[in-house]
């Protein structure tokens, strides 16, 4: 009974899209639909395997993603450790707080002309577009995640007479953790964007760059087959992060 | 006041001479406690009690060092309290927010062996938990996480962590305050005996004047704004003390309507 539900739902959940599809299908081999903006799914299907056969998906993919995980690895370090020196510090933060929140609301897209001038075209540009954009979510949350420590644990390391490291070590950054991992999260989500966001529109580089490429060659069964790999490799993160979640929670 | 204490050896473990604490600036300046003076024998059991806002927990982040008193002294076996210490052990009233959520209740008891001067090799760290988790019926939740306890097993796992510290000086805010009663007794029964088995010198801080009494060797009552002492009473009840027989003890209730006027008149 419990297996059955499930697959159930999972069938409900695909009515519509199939519906859809078979749709489009028939009327785009009608002749009803406009074949340079609306080609027939199946012949996307057909591009989409092609990309995926003679490998080039997975090149793409894997320079996306390297852009992604490089700035959001980048972010990590560095907003969690600034997150937690300026957690334990509430001078420093009032100090750098003003700049972090001047900062902050700067889109991290409009600095990829900066970014160019800095990096030139290629990973290291992307990376610094894609930390610039990750890491403020960490940073707050981690900052306000230490502030926010149970002042008891505190009470009891001090009795136990810790040392500062032991403190950070033993208390601090376990304590904070779990909300440090919601910053984390946030800026995974938004890791994949902005990397595919910067080869849309200038890297010559990855997922991004090829979906440009082919809407610009005037072949829109390629660009739909490029936009169906980054829709999935965007599903495939969200699942690891989802399941990173489940488990956050299972302890 | 000079008296002879049934349950301490004679010696002073801890003494309080003249000590003050106020909270506040300027006109907002209020008293917390004012000019306490009072001594703990080494092996005592002592109770503090008295209503809110007498300063009973702030007295005892003095005790711990967590807090400096503004004027007297604070001593522990003669040295002065600079500071929070090993040899002081509290335990908090609220339990669940002093055990650290992400360890098991076996690894809550274990970090009171870790830290600076309290190195165990890890083999007998282990043991030592081990008894621990044994003297508070604790072991069959060793590999539970705090969060799956009842309130009355999170505070045993509390005072374990105390225990472990081998504390010299064992301090507890209400221990048992948010408890319900069956809890609270055997819990109170427990720490009677340990306190007396291990020899530990105890400031136990109550709004309960029967547990007061039924715990302490002796029973200092405060009263509030500021917190002083407004008295002091020795309790000549032989131990093991009972929570039937005890509580209908003619000494018991000569206390309890003694005392009683002091609390209920603030």
């Amino acid at each position: 009974m419990g297996r059955i539900v499930p697959l159930r739902a999972a069938w409900r959940a695909l009515a519509v899209p199939t519906m859809i599809v078979l749709a489009w299908e028939a009327l785009a081999r009608a002749g009803q639909l406009p074949a340079d903006t609306l080609p027939p799914p199946s012949q996307i299907g057909v591009a989409g395997l092609g990309l995926l056969a003679d490998g080039s998906v997975l090149v793409a993919a894997w320079q996306t993603l390297q852009a992604a995980v490089g700035g959001l690895v980048l972010a990590a370090i560095t907003g969690v450790l600034c997150g937690v020196a300026l957690g334990l510090a509430p001078r420093a933060a009032r100090v750098v707080g003003p700049s972090i929140e001047a900062m902050r609301p700067v889109p991290a897209v409009a600095l990829m002309p900066l970014a160019l001038l800095f990096f030139g075209f290629g990973l290291s540009m992307e990376v610094a577009v894609v930390s610039f954009a990750c890491i403020w979510p960490v940073l707050v949350i981690t900052i306000a995640a230490v502030r926010g420590i149970e002042p008891r644990l505190l009470d009891v390391a001090r009795v136990l007479e810790m040392s500062a490291r032991a403190r950070l070590v033993q208390i601090i950054l376990p304590a904070a953790m779990a909300r440090i991992a919601i910053g984390l999260r946030l800026a995974m989500g938004i890791a994949l964007v902005v990397a595919v966001t910067v080869e849309i529109a200038i890297d010559p580089r990855g997922l991004g760059f090829q979906l440009m490429t082919a809407q610009q060659s005037l072949r829109p069964d390629l660009m739909y087959a490029w936009l169906a790999w980054i829709g999935l490799l965007g599903w495939g993160l969200n699942e690891v992060l989802a399941l990173f979640a489940a488990r956050g929670v299972a302890r | 006041m000079i008296q002879a204490h049934t349950g301490g050896t004679g010696s002073a473990a801890l003494t309080l001479s003249g000590v003050s604490l106020a909270y506040g600036e300027g006109a907002r300046r209020r008293a917390i406690l004012h000019d306490l003076s009072f001594d703990v024998e080494a092996g005592e059991f002592l109770c503090l009690v008295g209503p809110s806002g007498c300063g009973k927990t702030t007295l005892l982040r003095l005790l711990a060092g967590l807090v400096r008193p503004d004027a007297g002294s604070i001593r522990v076996d003669d040295a002065p309290v600079e500071g929070p210490s090993r040899d002081r052990a509290i335990v908090f009233q609220d339990y669940s927010r002093a055990l650290l959520p992400w360890r098991t209740v076996a690894g809550n008891v274990a970090l009171g062996l870790e830290g600076p001067g309290a190195r165990l090799p890890g083999a007998l760290r282990e043991q030592r938990v081990a008894e621990l988790l044994e003297t508070m019926s604790l072991s069959h939740v060793a590999r539970h996480y705090p969060a799956q306890l009842s309130g009355g097993m999170q505070q045993r796992v509390q005072i374990a962590r105390c225990l472990a510290q081998s504390p010299r000086l064992l301090l507890l805010d209400e221990p048992f305050g948010a408890l319900d009663a069956l809890v609270r007794q055997s819990l109170q029964d427990e720490l009677a005996r340990l306190a007396k088995v291990e020899g530990k010198t105890v400031v136990f801080i109550t709004h309960d004047l029967e547990e007061a009494i039924y715990l302490g060797d002796r029973v200092i009552v405060l009263a509030a704004n500021p917190g002083r002492i407004a008295a002091e009473v020795q309790v000549d009840i032989p131990r093991p003390r009972h929570q039937l027989e005890t509580r209908e003890d003619a000494r018991f209730l000569a206390l309890r309507h003694q005392l009683f006027g002091l609390l209920a008149g603030h």
